[in-house]
């Protein structure tokens, strides 16, 4: 069978492919947003009929795709942790409700966190859904696991969740390529409201219907594949093979001393230490994590004296297990119970629990302190992460700045939180709270009679998700302050989407065109400019009206849209119209420049105590010419 | 023949694509491989690390003192990362300082005491020259290839290189390539291994 080297989420997209999946949606997040797209490359390559849809946030994808389901067809929604919150609403619902095709929910989670505002497990949210969740190990167990879900899925007529952690989201492997299901799946929505529009009366049988199904699941996973016993010596065998072998101890009753229970990316890690120290651990495996095979789970726990679970980033598996007494894991303090459990994390953990149990003769060595200790004299430097050179927002928001010298700035999700840098940022908190939490600053600060100036920024597909509502609620209870929408024609930070501010669609169709220009009248705003942040003196004008009008008798909340195209995605208006700039004699290495604009392809010369320009990463944008206001950036004629 | 690669850069110097063609190279070898990249903010100039291992892996990340190797594209990030390579690693660097320069004394002592290889490279130069700054990954590439006990042969990366490069900058990433790997004569003497 032919295999090829992908992206985890590439896998996950492969299996959806081999499923037969009919209608894929999805709203971006790291580390969730190259499902889709590899779903759109497969679609383009193999001429498949499936639906594709970037949606306008997480509801919106999970209720178009769970109706699809409803319809018959085979369908799956993608996004990453913390849009299942957003999503959560249908989610709880869609369990009692249940499905018809199979509907598989793929929600990314982000120990560490590496790009996220939390790492919740989304495990413990199945869970609380009352969803079956499976854990995918490695991008190859997360492509076998799409075709599971979706059988699962239509076997018990119920949502399922395939839980890939960033580790497995973006490893990269070697998967092999199975065929494609291919049997029509022709659409058929049959009319049974005391199902798809139950009433609380029946609200209470499709809640006890869900419950039969989970108790015949958690049968189903005693038996899972993914599921497996890895005896001792065994550690080697390939993840998510069925055949792992259940050789019973040598004597009747022979305990362990230290028996593991892993499930995900920490099962791979801790088999491969557990080889590393050459001892004789039995690991019980775990996939498919709720409902908890409870029965495998306790005659596991029985055969060891301890045993420690290895999950991430919550305790899911623990919070299930019935007998916790002989259980070490995140509840009684033995793993941190925060960040990810890198190799570096578990080393120490295991090499002190099997010393403790006598397995190893001592703890190993620490490393030679000497390599660590000579780098520490060497000066690196920050690698932060910062706007890009010539992004429109840094322009935004060195203009902000200037016009609102006191200002508090709420902000929201996207490049554009990268504002900090420039101190135009003071809030992030979810997605389109930038509206909601300048809204209720002004409530707060109204009470006590004072006039707090505030700025709301948001970016166009961020205010598209789901900052509408917000600024429906902010004209009705007539808060007022000034809100700009970052308008860069992209959802930049996860990896140029299309909004649906723009006419295309994610398969490149087109699509209708939906202005935010019209979507701000159309809540009630009054004030509404257009302005290019690159035209700065202009911008900054029109925020002084814009402040003005939150001032006036008869103002209220103004909004300007900052129009200017992300340069990473689209370079065309700065090819077509360089700047370029140069930095004269005169510069007296005051570094206003570097900490007031920021750009990275402005640097310091430690030699000549001057700022130059880094040309391998400058785009003649020719922005920061305003930002030396001694005017000693200039344009280079 | 299990290879832990870690692979260290800054956005934009295509550690990822020279990842794929590790990886790429291993598989039409027959060899498995299992690793992890680094996402998101990195492509906002910040570190990207990625790591490799080439056989019997099955966990996504390398533990800190166990890489063979080190293929660093960039000085700095090869500083910040030099915790991962174990005692008789190797060590191959893009670096425009003077050859001999790098790594800084202090540190240089404790990687001969770690019985560590070196291997500098001055790829951004060579790059320059041929007139393609993002073909330095390449070239570095190309050197590594000719380590002793680098797990994928200069031939068959060269061929993988071939097959994964678009025609019309073939010729380009090919000499990168040939040009990164003809240096390695330069250490024919300095072997550490
Ligand atoms: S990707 Fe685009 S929007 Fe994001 S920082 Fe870079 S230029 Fe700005
Ligand atoms: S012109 Fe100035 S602001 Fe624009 S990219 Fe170059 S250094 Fe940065």
């Amino acid at each position: 069978m032919s295999q090829t080297v992908v992206l985890g989420n590439e896998a996950i997209a492969r299996g959806l492919i081999e499923s037969g999946v009919n209608v894929m949606t999805s709203y971006p997040g790291t580390p969730s947003s190259e499902i889709l797209p590899a779903v759109i490359a497969w679609k383009k390559k193999l001429g498949l009929n499936t639906y594709v849809e970037w949606s306008v946030n997480e509801k919106v994808a999970f209720e178009v795709a769970l109706a699809a389901s409803w319809a018959g067809k085979r369908a799956a929604v993608a996004m990453k942790q913390v849009g299942l919150n957003v999503a959560s609403d249908p989610l709880l619902s869609a369990a009692y409700t249940g499905v018809v095709g199979g509907f598989v929910v793929i929600s990314c989670d982000d120990p560490g966190p590496y790009s996220s505002q939390t790492e919740q497990d989304t495990r413990l949210f199945a869970i609380f859904a009352k969803v079956p969740v499976l854990d995918p190990a490695t991008p190859r167990e997360a492509q076998a696991m799409v075709r599971a879900a979706f059988a699962l899925s239509e076997k018990y007529r119920v949502p399922v969740i395939l839980r890939p952690a960033m580790r497995v989201a973006h490893a990269r492997q070697n998967i092999p390529l199975d065929e494609i299901d291919a049997t029509p799946r022709p659409a058929q929505f049959n009319q049974d409201p005391t199902r798809w529009a139950a009433t609380p009366r029946y609200r209470l049988l499709l809640h006890k219907e869900l419950n039969e199904k989970l108790g015949k699941i958690e049968a189903e996973f005693e038996r899972s594949p993914f599921n497996s016993k890895l005896e001792v010596g065994s550690w080697k065998l390939e993840i998510g093979n069925s055949n792992a072998t259940n050789v019973h101890p040598p004597t009747f009753n022979f305990k362990y001393p230290i028996g593991i229970i892993a499930s995900g990316v920490p099962s791979t890690t801790a088999r491969e230490l557990l080889e590393e120290f050459a001892v004789d651990v039995p690991v019980l495996k775990i996939g498919a994590v709720y409902p908890l095979p409870r029965k495998l789970v306790s005659d596991f726990v029985a055969r060891c004296e301890k045993v420690l679970v290895l999950e991430e980033p919550d305790a899911a598996i623990e919070l299930q297990m019935p007998d916790r007494r002989n259980v070490m894991g995140r509840l009684d303090g033995t793993v941190p119970n925060a960040g990810e459990l890198s190799p570096d994390v578990l080393y120490p953990l295991l090499a002190h629990i099997l010393s403790e149990a006598k397995l190893i003769n001592a703890m190993p060595p620490p490393r030679d302190p000497g390599l660590g200790d000579a780098l520490k004299s060497i000066p690196l430097p920050m690698r932060a992460p910062r706007l890009c050179p010539g992004c429109g927002h840094r322009s935004a928001f060195y203009s902000i700045r200037r016009v609102f010298p006191s200002a508090f700035f709420a902000s929201d999700i996207g490049c554009y939180t990268l504002g900090t840098n420039l101190r135009a940022v003071d809030t992030c908190l979810d997605m389109g709270a930038a509206i909601t939490v300048a809204t209720g600053l002004y409530h707060a600060y109204r009470l006590d009679g004072k006039n707090q100036s505030l700025v709301a920024t948001i970016g166009d597909s961020t205010f598209i998700h789901s900052g509408i509502t917000g600024l429906a609620n902010a004209v009705h209870t007539g808060a007022r302050f000034v809100l700009v929408i970052l308008d860069n024609n992209t959802t930049a930070m996860t990896g140029f989407q299309p909004t649906a501010n723009q006419a295309r669609l994610a398969d490149g169709a087109a699509g209708a065109r939906v202005a935010i220009s019209e979507l701000v009248r159309a809540c009630g705003v009054t004030f509404l400019r257009e302005a290019d942040p690159y035209d700065q003196a202009d911008f900054q004008n029109v925020l002084k009206q814009a402040e003005a009008f939150t001032q006036a008798e008869e103002g209220g909340i103004a909004v300007v849209i900052a129009k200017r195209p992300c340069v990473l995605y689209d370079r065309t208006p700065i090819v077509a119209q360089p700047v370029p700039v140069r930095v004269t004699d005169e510069c007296d290495g005051c570094k206003y420049c570097l900490v007031a604009f920021e750009c990275p392809a402005l640097v310091m010369n430690a030699a000549t105590n001057q700022v130059e320009i880094d040309r391998r990463i400058c785009v003649d944008c020719g922005q920061c010419v305003e930002a030396c206001y001694k005017g000693f950036i200039v344009e280079a004629k | 023949m299990n290879n832990k690669i870690l692979l260290a850069g800054v956005g934009g110097q295509g550690v990822l694509f020279a990842h794929q063609l590790l990886a790429d190279c291993a598989l039409a070898q027959g060899l498995d491989v299992t690793g992890a990249e680094t996402h998101g903010m990195s492509q906002r100039g910040g570190s990207v690390v990625s790591h490799l291992k080439i056989g019997d892996g099955i966990a996504p990340l390398i533990r800190q003192g166990t890489a063979d190797w080190i293929l660093a594209f960039d000085a700095a990030e090869a500083y910040r990362n030099l915790a991962f390579i174990r005692c008789g690693g190797t060590i191959v660097v893009n670096t425009q300082s003077v050859p001999n320069n790098f790594p800084a004394a202090p540190v240089s002592q404790q990687l001969e005491k770690f019985n560590v290889a070196l291997r500098v490279l001055d790829a951004d130069g060579i790059a320059r020259n041929l007139g393609r700054a993002s073909v330095a990954n390449v070239a570095l590439l190309g050197l590594a290839s000719t380590c002793v006990g680098f797990p994928l042969a200069r031939a068959a990366l060269r061929e993988t290189l071939a097959r994964a490069t678009r025609p019309q900058f073939l010729e380009l990433n090919l000499q990168a390539f040939d040009e990164g790997a003809n240096k390695a004569s330069d250490f024919f003497n300095e072997d550490k291994l």
